[in-house]
């Protein structure tokens, strides 16, 4: 009996040293980080006029004015699995100079999820898509970052051009959903 | 006599156990960390990144450790993600020494990256409470999936 007591008093006592040398509690904290969707799109300024000059030999026809100097640069976060596109368009009253078309062609450079070019474009006022496949990224924002942006005055009728016809036409850039 | 001697010694020992528990040290944590990063947050426009680093007040977070009487203690911290990415570094730091309680609290004065296995944050002595905690994040860039991330900090006072 007086050994059992003993026992006791020493599983009370290491319980007691446990509590002293071994009591822990925890509390908790939570953080919560939000990358909200992001779609920001800017251009580097205005393309050069394009005009139609007269050829080098008489009889030929002029050549197609361009101008490659303007970028889109966006930048884009979409959640997993989303894609956007870069689209253009005039104005329902905008229109190219009698017997042209104004052609757009955007080349983005290749990096990952800037998306990819869907080619030359003839201008409408319907929206059309330009980069395709866009995910998160960001272009960078130096002079020549971003998808470059090739604009062509096509002459397909020689006998419209009307001398002295001048065109100023807002072209109108969306980067949105698919 | 004896027997009289004996039930008071049980009852002492009883009672050791019984203060001991009670007196165990408690951490409480108050605040929490929520930050929306959107376009405003672009360094320099289209085109351009995230801002990388963020982080919340000084006193984002306050810490207290009670239940200590005379005893050393530290504290540990760990993260216990729900929805996290693997670019995000979170660090946590300790920005003033407590204003409140007889004890003292050292260490955890530069960023300790939280990971998900325990680390030791800070360690004092006797009850401390008033003691401010920053958060930091690192990592952020427009490569990171657009939605919410939630990770749980969580903290653990042991006894030493």
């Amino acid at each position: 009996m007086k050994a059992l007591k003993t026992l006791m008093v020493g599983i009370v006592f290491v319980l007691g040293l446990a509590g002293l040398t071994f009591a822990q509690t925890t509390a908790s904290q939570t953080v919560t980080m939000q990358i909200s969707a992001i779609s920001v799109l800017g251009v580097t300024g205005n393309p050069a006029a394009l005009t139609v000059t007269a050829p080098a030999l008489g009889g030929d026809l002029p050549d197609n004015p361009t101008s490659n100097t303007t970028y889109a640069r966006y930048t884009s976060t979409v959640a997993a699995g989303v894609t956007r596109r870069l689209q253009a368009n005039w104005g329902v009253a905008d229109g190219a100079p009698a017997g042209c078309q104004l052609q757009l062609t955007a080349t983005p450079a290749g990096l990952p999820n800037q998306g990819s070019s869907s080619g030359q474009i003839t201008m409408t006022s319907t929206a059309t898509n330009i980069v395709t496949g866009i995910g998160s990224c960001a272009t960078g924002t130096t002079a020549t970052s971003g998808a470059q942006l090739a604009y062509v005055l096509s002459v397909d009728t020689m006998t419209a051009l009307v001398a002295g016809d001048n065109h100023v036409v807002t072209i109108t850039l969306t980067l949105t959903d698919n | 006599m004896r027997p009289v001697a004996g039930t008071a010694v049980r009852f002492l020992l009883a009672a050791f156990v019984a203060w001991n528990l009670a007196q165990a040290a408690t951490i409480t944590i108050t605040g929490s960390w929520s930050r929306v990063i959107g376009a405003g947050d672009l360094t320099g426009g289209p085109g351009s990144n995230l801002t990388a680093t963020y982080t919340s007040a000084t006193n984002q977070v306050l810490m207290g450790v009670t239940g200590a009487g005379n005893r050393n203690w530290r504290v540990d911290v760990r993260r216990i993600d729900t929805i996290w990415h693997a670019d995000f570094v979170l660090s946590i730091r300790r920005t003033n020494n407590g204003t409140a309680g007889p004890g003292t609290v050292t260490g955890g004065t530069n960023y300790l990256q939280i990971t998900a296995t325990s680390q030791t944050f800070v360690t004092g002595r006797r009850n401390r409470t008033g003691i401010t905690l920053q958060e930091r994040l690192n990592g952020v860039s427009v490569s990171i999936p657009a939605t919410a991330y939630t990770t749980t900090i969580l903290f653990t006072v042991v006894e030493i």
